[in-house]
């Protein structure tokens, strides 16, 4: 007589895991990571290797004091998507030790100190960018021009170096090789008066946003739909966003177009796209129901613009994601869907 | 045929493959006698059933063995003649691997029945004879939730204008006894569907069968024409789990919902599986207990896997042997359907009422017992529950012991269909939770409504303590009042009342008693 198992229903397989749905989310940066480095050299590249090697180092280590089991959890991928998101809202060649600070705070105090994976009510990229970014405002703003925009863009080996010693080699000094990004651009320019029209005729805006930027941000938008097509994210936090962004951006166009950026440059300019579809769609510290994902992306989409526009940052995700963050669980409460035979 | 457009949809629910088709190849197979018939005493809803044999009797086929414990457990008829070994403890369908008192009989092969029950009049029944006989007949609801007819018939009878659902919908994975039932028996089937549209005076009968059921579809559209009933029609449904769930059923066909703690009859319909309403044919008809039923063997660790007619109380083994044995990748064995079946452990365990397959999955397509990783909150389980539950929510409340928070969550809506688990990534054995955690809410209430029957006890002693208090205080002003001043006991009876006084003093001093209420 043959003994069965007897472990509980259902009993057939599992649609997905998580490392099927983080692996997935990494697969489908690949492209716009090819266009990013076409465009910016391999400094992005770097930083996603410095960020993986110390998020991977932290997190074993975490993981250990922990006692928790390493493989299951190195395995999830999870620490991987951070450490790429959070190398993505770097500029390309930054010190490796900032990428360092950055990855380790994101992963040992946004995600661990909370309890781990699926406990942080904040996300760890973007709490690792914002103490990075606060902390290093200078090194945080050296952006690398779009390739074939000047002559004197450091090479691949110039960027090596300094993403190993923070300094340029060969002569290169920072201030020749740097430049503003367009929202960057766009806002000290505001500052100054000068009208749109005249910010647009830089060489630096291509079709209708950054030249080289607006690339990145087609074929990122282009793997977020493929994630929402495989089912890995919802649609509703990244039309939310992007509606967030979209509204407000327009309605301060259309009163004054001579000092505000056109509602497409804010679609394709910054961390839009990667906001929308990779950062404020990370499940842990999002709203969960349909309609509270609906108001938490309107909300970070919301915030991303007014930062843009009246606060002292160029952009604005990273603090959209973390003050909506904070009020996900609130959302969450009052947006509970009534319960089937249950009344209003 | 009524078409599609007029099906709406319930929340949630997943597309499963079917694989019905490794099922329904062949037609309904029989079975050998087997030497042995295990008839489980205790029933799923109500109190077990009561024997009414002993040991060493001799039963003819269709005589009633064991009757029921209440109204909500059903009486037991022998499925052939045979001899009564005794009741004896033994492994039976149970979710949590229990044994469980059996009735075993030794068939002795004869085919001896005993007389049958009068035939009833299916035109002229009226519902308490209706009930009366399908309680005779021992029939319970053959979807898999055997909740005895009887009692729910009787429920149903005193409303009004209600619509019968015939449920035809065999949502589960792998299951097709139903859809055999109706490709071989549609006629039988309506048959007792008229039988009940006629003792309720209901005016519709809706036969529910999902779209990609095509012969079923077939037989049941050619049966209803050849019957001519004009109140008996069809409707085909969107094939999507778990629409044969009676709540999600009802949705789908009429678009409301069963309020909370409700049955689909508070909003005007009454479901019954097909297989039931063929027992209250052959019960009103015939006057035919319930010893049988079609029973899937299927899943890919059987070698040929089929439907059988097997007698109630058959072993398990019985039947995986007669769909060929198990193949090498045999790994799970299982009692229903892959989303809500009974795990069992070996095959010794008999046929019973609920049993509509027997599912053996081979070890590539049975979950895996793997790791499990902690909650994402990525709401893949709020988007297929079919309670339109959140629970991820439900899921955090119960890991943190809040059972009253998960139930007031609506914890009680969840039908335990399994949906939310096999989307999870992180494999969290979800519905596990949720049954412990509907348990758990269960006892707190009864404890609730316990102390508070008798916190009222308390109350009510002590109100009434109180009035006696004060009617004695009254009783005694009374007296009191009516006795004239300056009126004096004669100096003789004075002297008898001091004494009578003393000697109740010291009895009271000697025999020191606890009871205060005087």
């Amino acid at each position: 007589m043959t003994r069965f198992d007897t472990s509980g229903a259902p009993y057939l397989q599992p649609a997905t895991t998580v490392s099927q749905m983080m692996s997935r989310v990494l697969l489908s940066l690949v492209p716009a990571a090819v266009v990013y480095t076409w465009f910016f050299g391999p400094g992005l590249l770097l930083n996603i290797l410095v960020a993986s090697g110390v998020g991977l180092l932290a997190e074993a280590s975490v993981l250990q004091l922990r006692k928790k089991p390493l493989r299951p959890h190195l395995g999830d991928y999870s620490v991987l998507v951070t450490a790429v998101l959070f190398a993505w809202c770097l500029p390309p060649a930054t010190p490796w030790w900032i990428t360092a600070i950055g990855m380790v705070f994101a992963v040992v105090f946004a995600k661990h100190l909370y309890g781990g994976l699926g406990h942080n009510p904040f996300n760890p990229a973007m709490a690792g960018y914002v103490l990075v970014l606060i902390s290093f405002p200078q090194e945080l703003t050296r952006w690398l021009p779009v390739s074939g925009l000047y002559e004197q863009g450091p090479d691949a080996l110039q960027t090596l170096w300094a993403t190993l010693t923070g300094q340029l080699g060969g002569g290169l000094q920072w201030d020749a090789v740097t430049m503003a990004t367009p929202l960057d651009y766009m806002k000290t320019e505001m500052a100054r008066m000068t009208t749109m029209p005249e910010i647009k005729a830089h060489p630096m805006f291509g079709d209708f946003a950054g030249r080289g930027y607006e690339w990145v941000a087609n074929f990122i938008a282009l793997g977020g739909a493929w994630l929402i097509y495989k089912r890995v994210i919802r649609w509703h936090i990244p039309v939310a966003v992007l509606v967030g962004v979209l509204l407000p951006a327009t309605l301060v166009y259309v009163m004054d177009p001579g000092s505000n950026g056109s509602p497409g440059l804010h679609l394709f300019s910054g961390a839009t796209m990667l906001g929308a579809f990779y950062i404020a769609t990370d499940p842990v510290s999002a709203a969960t129901s349909p309609r509270g994902r609906l108001i938490y992306g309107f909300g970070v989409g919301v915030i991303t613009l007014v930062v843009r526009k009246w606060g002292g940052y160029p952009d604005g995700i990273a603090f959209g994601v973390l003050l909506m963050n904070a009020a996900a669980p609130l959302i969450d409460h009052f947006t509970r869907p009534r319960v089937y035979g249950h009344e209003e | 045929m009524r078409d599609l457009h007029h099906s709406r949809k319930f929340h949630g629910g997943l597309k499963l493959d079917g694989h019905k088709q490794e099922s329904t190849a062949e037609m309904v197979r029989t079975l050998p006698l087997p030497r042995r018939l295990l008839l489980p005493l205790a029933s799923q809803a109500g109190r077990a059933a009561i024997p009414v044999v002993k040991a060493g009797d001799r039963v003819l086929g269709h005589q009633e063995v064991a009757r029921p414990g209440n109204d909500r457990s059903c009486s037991l008829h022998a499925p052939t003649s045979a001899t009564v070994i005794g009741i004896q403890c033994l492994p039976v369908p149970h979710p949590g691997g229990l044994s469980g008192d059996c009735l075993v009989l030794e068939p002795d092969g004869r085919e001896e029945f005993a007389q049958s029950m009068p035939s009833l009049d299916p035109a002229n029944l009226d519902m308490a004879a209706l009930v009366q006989r399908v309680r005779d007949a021992g029939i319970a609801g053959l979807g898999g939730a055997v909740f005895p007819t009887a009692h729910k018939l009787a429920t149903a009878a005193s409303r009004e204008g209600l619509t019968l659902v015939v449920n035809g919908a065999e949502c589960e994975p792998y299951i097709s006894c139903d859809d055999m039932l109706m490709r071989e028996q549609a006629y039988e089937i309506l048959l007792g569907t008229r039988i009940l549209l006629n003792s309720l005076g209901a005016a519709t009968a809706i036969v529910a069968i999902e779209r990609d059921k095509h012969q079923a579809l077939e037989c049941m559209q050619a049966a209803i024409e050849r019957l001519g009933d004009e109140r008996i029609r069809l409707e085909q449904i969107f094939t999507i789990y778990p629409a044969g769930g009676e709540r999600q059923l009802v949705q789908v066909l009429s678009g409301k919902e069963v309020p909370e703690n409700g049955l689909p009859t508070d909003i005007g319909y009454l479901c019954q599986n097909v297989a039931t309403l063929l027992a209250i044919y052959h019960a009103v008809v015939h006057g035919r207990p319930l010893v049988s039923r079609i029973t899937t063997v299927t899943g890919s660790g059987i070698a040929r896997p089929g439907n059988f007619l097997a007698l109630l109380g058959t072993p398990l083994s019985v039947l995986t042997e007669a769909a060929g044995g198990y193949t090498d990748r045999a790994s799970r064995l299982i009692m229903g359907g892959p989303m809500m079946g009974i795990a069992l452990a070996s095959d010794e365990v008999p046929v019973v009422k609920a049993s509509n397959c027997v599912l053996v999955l081979g070890a590539d397509e049975a979950r895996s017992s793997g790791e499990q990783m902690p909650c994402i909150r990525c709401g893949e389980c709020e988007q297929v529950c079919p309670a339109q539950l959140q629970p991820q929510e439900l899921y955090w409340r119960i890991q943190g012991k809040d059972i009253a928070g998960a139930d007031e969550l609506g914890l009680g809506a969840c039908i335990e269909c399994g949906c939310c688990d096999l989307v999870c990534p992180s494999h969290i054995p979800l519905v596990q939770h949720y049954r412990y955690a509907k348990a758990r809410a269960r006892t707190a209430r009864t404890q609730r409504e316990q102390s508070e029957v008798a916190r009222q006890r308390f109350e009510t002693r002590k109100q009434r303590l109180e009035k006696e208090a004060t009617r004695r205080k009254q009783r005694l002003e009374e007296k009191r009042k009516t006795r004239t001043p300056g009126e004096q006991a004669p100096k003789a009876i004075k002297g008898e009342i001091d004494a009578i006084l003393a000697r109740a003093e010291s009895k009271r001093q000697d025999g020191k008693q606890g009871d205060g209420t005087s």
